[in-house]
Parts: structure tokens; sequence; C-alpha cells
């Protein structure tokens, strides 16, 4: 189980607690100095600070565990917490039993960041976000202010405990911390969100009609009609979009149509 | 007043901004947050804070799901939509109009403005290349307290481009604004009404469309 930790800080342990939650801290600024050559390498670097210090109190061997955390790195900023944990429990091994190979912990962390990247992006950016974030849309549309509020609480909900999680995660399992992310329903939970997503967008569609002004519909078969039309028309852009002219290009095609053709309507 | 507004905005506007990339990414930056609040200071200092958070709601909610799908993945460098909703907002609470053109021409400014400010953060991030080989060349030389302060150096930096883009944006952005809804005739201006209304319809096929792409 997830939740079945051992204590973190044994007799044996150079790492505490607190170290972990200085990196934990030190991991939100993981895109900080984001480049184009190394991209979150100082990233990865500022967050595992507190503990290579711990680890290597010595400036020489201290300089060279900084050298070797500047190589390339780049995942999901979330996701990278797996393995900043990870990467302080085989420097920890390397330091207590020498028996680690420098360059394991370097191949370790090149095999994770790219799948853990593809697992990140398609449930956090690709899921979650836009799914709350059009929750707390459409709420905004009824409830004003605590739309927002929703979608901040409940985004960052699951965005804390994961940042929190995966470094104990990854501290505390090491290499096994794959098989315990396999575990994870992430590939269900996206595929939930997106179901959960298209009925959303539907209410959503529902709630603006009860907004509109009333002599939109000053009868019952011109509201069913503007129903229909106003459905209808959302599936035509919603096809528009998927043939490639993303929504704001659609935003501003409409915008100029309807400048366009304005003046030949109306007195 | 408007220098007032203008100041607040890009004060709040560039601070948000680090939570796109620099700092955290717990989402303050997206336009449903960014725009009802600084819709509301603005309309506090206006003296009609519930006009300044309705303005803000109806720019967040239709910028939000329009970009629904802006999402940065690898090396893709999405638009930046808090300086881009930022600037929206505070132009709709400064432009002075009828509600729906003022509205709209502040979304399209908002909209337009992505793709500005993408190539900004583009220079943004070039920028970090310098910043990362000076922090590997700082540790190769044993100046290791080098790598938290150009961290810092970076965010700052960050910030100072946020706060001066909007700072100017929304000067310029005013002005040409005024100027564009006081020479559009009415007749014109009337297009808008339709757009206003079709709009969110368009947010929505957006999300709808999100959600359809993205199968598992």
């Amino acid at each position: 189980m997830v939740t079945d930790y051992p204590l973190i800080s044994d007799f044996r342990s150079l790492i505490t607690k607190w170290d972990l939650f200085r990196v934990f801290l030190r991991a939100f600024f993981i895109q900080s100095v984001w480049n184009f050559e190394r991209m979150q390498n100082v990233g990865f670097l500022y967050a595992l600070i507190p503990a290579l210090k711990k680890l290597y109190p010595d400036r020489k061997e201290c300089q060279k565990s900084f050298l070797r955390h500047l190589e390339f790195f780049n995942t999901q900023p979330y996701m990278a917490s797996f393995i900043i944990g990870l990467t302080i429990a085989k420097e920890e091994e390397n330091v207590r039993e020498k028996g680690v190979l420098i360059q394991q912990i370097s191949t370790l962390k090149k095999s994770m960041f790219g799948p853990l990247a593809v697992l990140g992006d398609s449930f956090f950016w690709a899921g979650i976000r836009p799914f709350f974030s059009l929750l707390g849309s459409i709420l905004a549309l009824s409830m004003d202010i605590w739309g927002p509020i929703i979608f901040l609480l409940l985004y960052n909900l699951v965005h804390l405990s994961t940042r929190f999680l995966a470094i104990l995660m990854g501290y505390r399992f090491k290499e096994g911390v794959v098989g315990e992310i396999k575990k994870l329903p992430l590939q269900r939970l996206t595929r939930d969100i997106n179901v959960a997503g298209m009925v959303i967008s539907g209410l959503g569609l529902g709630i603006l009609f009860k907004l509109w002004p009333l002599e939109f519909f000053p009868h019952f078969w011109t509201y069913l009609a503007q129903v229909f039309g106003c459905t209808i028309i959302v599936g035509l852009f919603s096809l528009i979009i998927r043939r490639g002219i993303s929504a704001p290009l659609l935003f501003l095609i409409l915008v100029s149509l309807s400048l366009i053709i304005a003046p030949f309507f109306g007195s | 007043m408007m220098l007032s507004k203008i100041l607040l905005a890009s004060l709040i506007g560039g601070l948000f901004s680090l939570d796109e990339r620099a700092v955290a990414q717990t989402m303050i930056s997206r336009p449903i947050v960014v725009s009802p609040l600084i819709g509301f200071i603005l309309g506090l200092v206006s003296g009609n804070p519930a006009a300044g958070l309705a303005d803000g709601l109806f720019i967040g909610v239709i910028l939000e799901l329009i970009w629904i799908k802006v999402i940065p993945i690898g090396a893709h460098v999405p638009p930046n939509v808090c300086l881009s909703s930022t600037l929206g907002v505070g132009l709709s609470q400064m432009i002075q109009g009828e509600r729906i053109t003022v509205l709209m021409i502040s979304l399209i400014l908002a909209v337009l403005s992505g793709l500005v400010l993408r190539e900004i953060e583009i220079k943004n991030r070039e920028l970090n290349d310098l910043l990362a080989n000076r922090i590997l060349r700082s540790v190769e030389e044993g100046r290791l307290t080098q790598v938290g302060m150009l961290n810092l150096l970076s965010i700052g930096i960050t910030l100072l481009t946020g706060v001066l883009i909007l700072m100017v944006g929304l000067y310029v952005g005013v002005n040409l604004a005024q100027i564009v809804i006081d020479s559009l005739p009415m007749k014109i201006q009337r297009g808008f009404g339709v757009s206003f209304y079709l709009l969110p319809l368009v947010a929505i096929a957006a999300a709808l469309e999100a959600f359809f792409r993205f199968k598992v």
C-alpha cells in the first residue's frame, strides 16, 4: 500500500524528515531556470541541495555530486518528485554502503523521466487540469467567484499530495517506485475524466440557456428551437476545431465575420 | 487613475505569471483565477468591484476554455495565458465604451497578445540557457552558492519581464483600443453583440473537443 511507510528517519538514515521537507519545498522551483539546452537540470539540482549537502559534507565530494546532477533532465514537474526522492535514496546508499555505482543513479534518472513525463502530461496537463478548470468555469457561470476557488482547491488537493507523496515514495521504494506507480489507476482515471469532461461541457450549455436574456426565448417553441440550434452550433464548432482550426482562431474568425456582416442587418 | 490601475494590474499579473513556469505551477496563473481577481481589484479602484468581478469572470471563463488545450509538453512553449488574460481584464476596466464592445475588444487583444507573449517567453528561456551555463561554470569552479543565487535571479528576470510587458501592453492597448472604439461606427459595433453571444458556444465547443481529443 502506498501509505505503508516505515519510519523515514530510522537510526541508520542520514536523511531526516526535515531534509525531505526542505527538498519538497525546493521542488516547487524545478522549472525556474528551464532552458532549451538541458531543460530542468538546474531546478532538479536546486531541489536536491539540502540532501546533497547533508550527505557530502566534504566540499569536493559535494561539488562532484552537484556536477552529476546538472545533466539533462526533463519531465512533468510534479512527477519529477518521484525521481528526486529516488535520487536522494540512491545517493544515501552510495554514502552508507559505497556499493552504488554513481553511473547507476544517472541511468535510473534517464530511464524514468521520459515515461513519467508521458504519464504526468496525460494525467495532469491533459486530464485533471482541463477537467477542473472546465468545472470551475461552469460553476463560475452560476456561483461566481466560487467557481475559481473550487477549481484551485480541487486541483491543488491532487497536485500537492502528488508532489509530497512522490518524494516519500521515491525515497522509500527506490527503483521499486516504478512498480508502485504502475499500481496507480492513472489510465482509468484519465479515461473517466475525459467522459466526465464531455458531460460537464453539456451541462455548461444547459446553464448558458438559463443565463441568456429571456427576450431570446419569448415562447416555448422558440426556446426549443434555440436549444437545438445552439447544440448544433456547438457540434459544428467542435468539428471545426477538430479539423485543425484552433479555438482562439475560430473566435477571431467569428468576430471578423460578425463585424463584416453586421452593417447589412438592422437599422 | 489609469496609471495606478496599469501599475496595479501589471504588478499582480506579473507576480501571478511566475506560477505559469518559474514557481510552483499551482494554477493561480490560469485565466479563470487571475482575471476575476484583477477585475475585482481594478473595480475596487474605480468604485465598482462587482462590475469588475463580473467582467473578470466573463473574460477569465472565455479565455480559460478557448485555451483549455494549451499544455506545456516537452520543449513546446505555450502562449503565456496569465499575462494575456491580465491584459484582457486590465483593458476591460480602463477602456470607455459600451460594455459588450469593450469586453470583445479586450478579448480580441488578449487572444492576439498570446502570440506575441509566447515569443517573449521563448526569449526568456533562451536567456535561461546563459544562466544555466553560468551555473555550470560556477559549480565547476567550486562556487556552489551561485546555484541558489542565479536561480533567484532567473525568477527575478521573469517577474520583471512580465511586469514591464504588462505596463507597456496596457498603456499602448488602452490608447489603441479607445481610438478603435471611438472611430468604429455603431453599425459595425453591433457585430460585437452577435459574436458576444456566440463566444460561449465556441468556449464550450473547445472544452468538448479537449476531452474528445485526449483519448486513453
